[in-house]
């Protein structure tokens, strides 16, 4: 378990043990009334004082917490459940019965959430149920929504399809697929209705129109209190309270979801520590080098058990020359690269200087520089577009963003220049094969112009006529002055495009040279398989 | 054990011109048939039709003489006999899914099981790791935890796991490495040897034409 929730954790429980054990102690404290001991201020005896009436806060601050959690806690089970429910119905059903339940949640977003729950309570007051039926009626359309749309884009996904491909039936694939993606999501919001369920149970109950007056929640302590504060009994206020803040912020630190996790001074240290080492090497590499890094690791703290997935790698990329780095799958390419361009996944912990030009950037660096002068291209191009904006509005935003011309012409020019054609412009990236969107994330990446571009695989999926005019456009740009480094496991690729060539062998780079040193000279195919033996 | 397509048929929702029109394609039991064809001809949806992942407009698709009309039901029996291996393994894994649940989900849904476990199958599961070369290990991984190429081998196993009477194969070997691509290669050979109708789709010319008995260009796929 993260540190970071150790503390709310802590509060949660002292909170719950305070709820459950105080009122057992004697349960008739809580409604006592003892006329002689009004207003007492908090001290021996009174922990936290009396009230009005000379009952004991500290006792019925734990009863009101104990009622007050439980309504809370039935209201979010309530408002979940009929969120999934509408949520799944709308799903699964489609068609009109989704576009009513759409309306619905929008029509019940629309009203108040405390005017709703007045009405209810209205109608049946004094009621528990009331309250919990209030809560929950007004506040399941959150989990609606978020369960609707994950299901919706889960059903569509090649995996679903694969299965059902394969056979499986209609409950295989929701307690293999569905279930799984939309339980965690159904969770967290269960637990961030906890804290808004307590705040909403006393609004009302301080409004006059939740529990009956005598019993004890928070809300009509805090009633209470309104009367007591202008005599100076602030124990009467500051006690429930506290007890409200502490327990909705920890319900809420629970719910954040994991993953967040900022550098630690002991991080910060070693990163200083590694700086200063660095600085008193030389900093720059060969001459011609542009981007390089410095004793690069790449490793998964959640995994100590496994080597890390790129082991010290002190790798040159040569301005003006296309970089090629090769290596059998799983040797960690794509790690490396994702590295360089400062985009590895979060839960990945990279030690080592990546270093542009001489200079040592940090992850933030690197995404400063990422879209302006480094451009990354992933290998699975169509799930990187915009599913929802057409490649003429793509690339037109792209355009203006950097102050060029967006008409029609100019972006059919850009789009020509990758051998799209014009009507492309008018497609959504689902209308796009493998190949076509390939050319249009490239064609996004140059609208700047870059100095360092990224690619990861870049032809592996095209037919060999776009493949060839995408190896003519990198060799443009190459011999523009850009860097250009891409993996590919194409031996033959890397000795027709490459100008140098590193190869990666489980996470460590075993060479690297020109391709003439390595791979022999240009278009010799028996040289290429002499090459794949040795990797 | 053949896989026949007669006069398919096919547009997309809400664009004008049809990507497939009047199609035939046979592919005999032991056969295996390559297909090509430039960027955005239709490869992959003439691929997922075959496949019966995706209905035709119009037309038929006959898998071991078992007819299936465009838009007809089609029954988890039939499906078992067809094996897909996907173009994208990324895509078409389930990122929450050990590669274990992925590889024995063939045979727990053949056992009407509603979630794959592993632990039923772990001998079976163990020999096709041995025959795609994976690492045993790697299946109590997700897919974010492996590389691309062996992530294929998981989904190649898993096709190939009910002894499919046709085999698919969408750019079986795209984004692979040599050593990759030629297991795949083999292991599709191996399947058509056993009597399996193997259809594929590839750019890569030199792959295609080293296994293929056949490759034709998706045009002249056309009824004249």
């Amino acid at each position: 378990m993260s540190r970071y929730r150790v503390l709310p954790l802590l509060v949660l429980a002292g909170a719950l043990l305070f709820a459950l054990v105080v009122p057992l102690g004697d349960p008739a404290a809580v409604h006592a009334v003892d006329l002689e001991a009004v207003y007492l201020a908090p001290g021996a005896g009174h922990p936290f004082g009396t009230d009005q009436l000379g009952r004991d806060v500290w006792v019925r601050s734990a009863q009101a917490l104990r009622l007050s959690l439980l309504l809370a806690l039935f209201s979010s089970v309530a408002s979940t459940v009929i969120g999934v429910g509408v949520g799944v119905a709308a799903a699964s059903a489609g068609g009109v019965l989704d576009r009513v339940a759409m309306r619905l949640i929008d029509t019940v977003n629309a009203v108040p959430h405390l005017l709703l729950g007045v009405v209810v309570l209205a109608l049946w007051p004094g009621n528990w149920w009331a309250i919990v039926a209030s809560i929950a009626l007004t506040h399941w359309t959150q989990v609606a929504r978020i369960v609707r749309a994950r299901l919706v884009e889960v059903r569509e996904a090649e995996y679903v399809a694969l299965s059902r491909a394969c056979g499986a039936s209609p409950a295989a694939i929701w307690f293999t697929h569905l279930v799984p993606a939309v339980a965690p999501q159904a969770a967290i919001a269960l637990v961030l209705q906890l804290p808004h369920a307590i705040w909403h149970e006393s609004a009302l109950s301080f409004l006059g129109v939740g529990l009956p007056p005598q019993s004890a929640s928070l809300g009509l302590l805090l009633e209470d209190a309104r009367g007591g504060i202008l005599s100076g009994a602030w124990w009467l206020l500051v006690f429930p309270a506290a007890l409200l803040v502490l327990v909705s912020w920890a319900a809420a630190a629970l719910a954040h979801p994991v993953g967040f996790r900022p550098a630690g001074p002991r991080r910060a240290a070693r990163h200083m520590r590694r700086a200063q080492a660095a600085a008193a090497r030389p900093a720059a590499g060969p001459g011609g080098a542009y981007l390089a890094t410095d004793g690069l690791t790449v490793c998964d703290p959640a995994r100590p058990d496994r080597p890390p997935l790129v082991q010290e790698v002190d790798y040159l990329a040569h301005r003006g020359a296309v970089n090629m780095i090769l290596g059998p799958s799983g040797a960690g390419k794509s790690t490396l690269l994702r590295a360089l361009s400062g985009l590895l996944s979060p839960q990945l912990q990279a030690d080592g200087r990546i270093l542009v030009d001489g200079r040592a950037l940090g992850p933030r660096d690197l995404a400063v520089e990422r879209g302006r002068r480094l451009v990354f291209v992933p290998g699975s191009a169509a799930t990187a577009l915009n599913p929802v904006r057409s490649v003429g509005a793509a690339l037109g935003r792209e355009r203006r963003r950097h102050g060029l011309d967006a008409s029609i012409p100019a972006l059919a020019t850009s789009l020509a220049e990758l051998d799209l054609a014009p009507r492309l412009l008018n497609h959504y990236p689902h209308e796009l094969s493998g190949g076509q969107a390939q050319r249009v994330v490239l064609a996004l990446g140059l609208v700047a112009g870059c100095d360092i571009l990224v690619l990861d695989e870049p032809t592996s999926a095209l037919d060999p006529d776009s493949a060839g005019i995408l190896q003519g456009v990198l060799r443009r740009l190459a011999d523009t002055g850009c860097t250009v480094i891409m993996v590919t496991h194409d031996q033959q690729l890397a000795q027709r495009l490459g100008d140098r060539v590193a190869l990666l062998v489980n996470g460590r780079l075993t060479a690297q040279g020109s391709v003439a040193e390595l791979l022999g000279p240009r278009r010799m195919p028996s040289a290429t398989e002499q090459s794949v033996e040795a990797l | 054990m053949s896989l026949q397509l007669d006069g398919i048929g096919y547009r997309y929702p809400n664009t004008a011109g049809t990507v497939l029109e009047q199609l035939d394609l046979r592919v005999a039991t032991g056969r295996i048939v390559g297909v090509k064809g430039p960027s955005g001809s239709g490869k992959s949806t003439l691929l997922r039709i075959a496949a019966l992942m995706q209905s035709a407009d119009t037309g038929t698709v006959s898998i071991s003489g078992e007819r299936v009309d465009a838009g007809a039901p089609v029954s988890a029996s039939l499906r078992r006999r067809i094996g897909v291996v996907p173009q994208s393994p990324r895509a078409a894994t389930d990122p929450r899914l050990k590669l274990g649940a992925v590889l024995a989900s063939p045979l727990a849904f053949r056992d009407r099981a509603w979630r794959p476990r592993q632990g039923r199958y772990t001998a079976a599961l163990h020999r096709w790791c041995e025959r795609v070369e994976l690492d045993p290990g790697l299946l109590s991984r997700t897919a974010a935890e492996v590389s691309d190429g062996q992530l294929q081998r998981v989904l190649l196993a898993r096709a190939l796991l009910l002894d499919p009477a046709v085999l698919v194969c969408d750019e079986p070997t795209a984004q692979l490495d040599g050593q990759t691509t030629t297991l795949i290669l083999r292991l599709l050979a191996e399947q058509a040897g056993r009597g399996a109708a193997v259809l594929i789709a590839s750019h890569d010319r030199q792959s295609l034409e080293s296994i293929c008995h056949e490759v034709v260009q998706l045009g002249s796929l056309q009824r004249s």
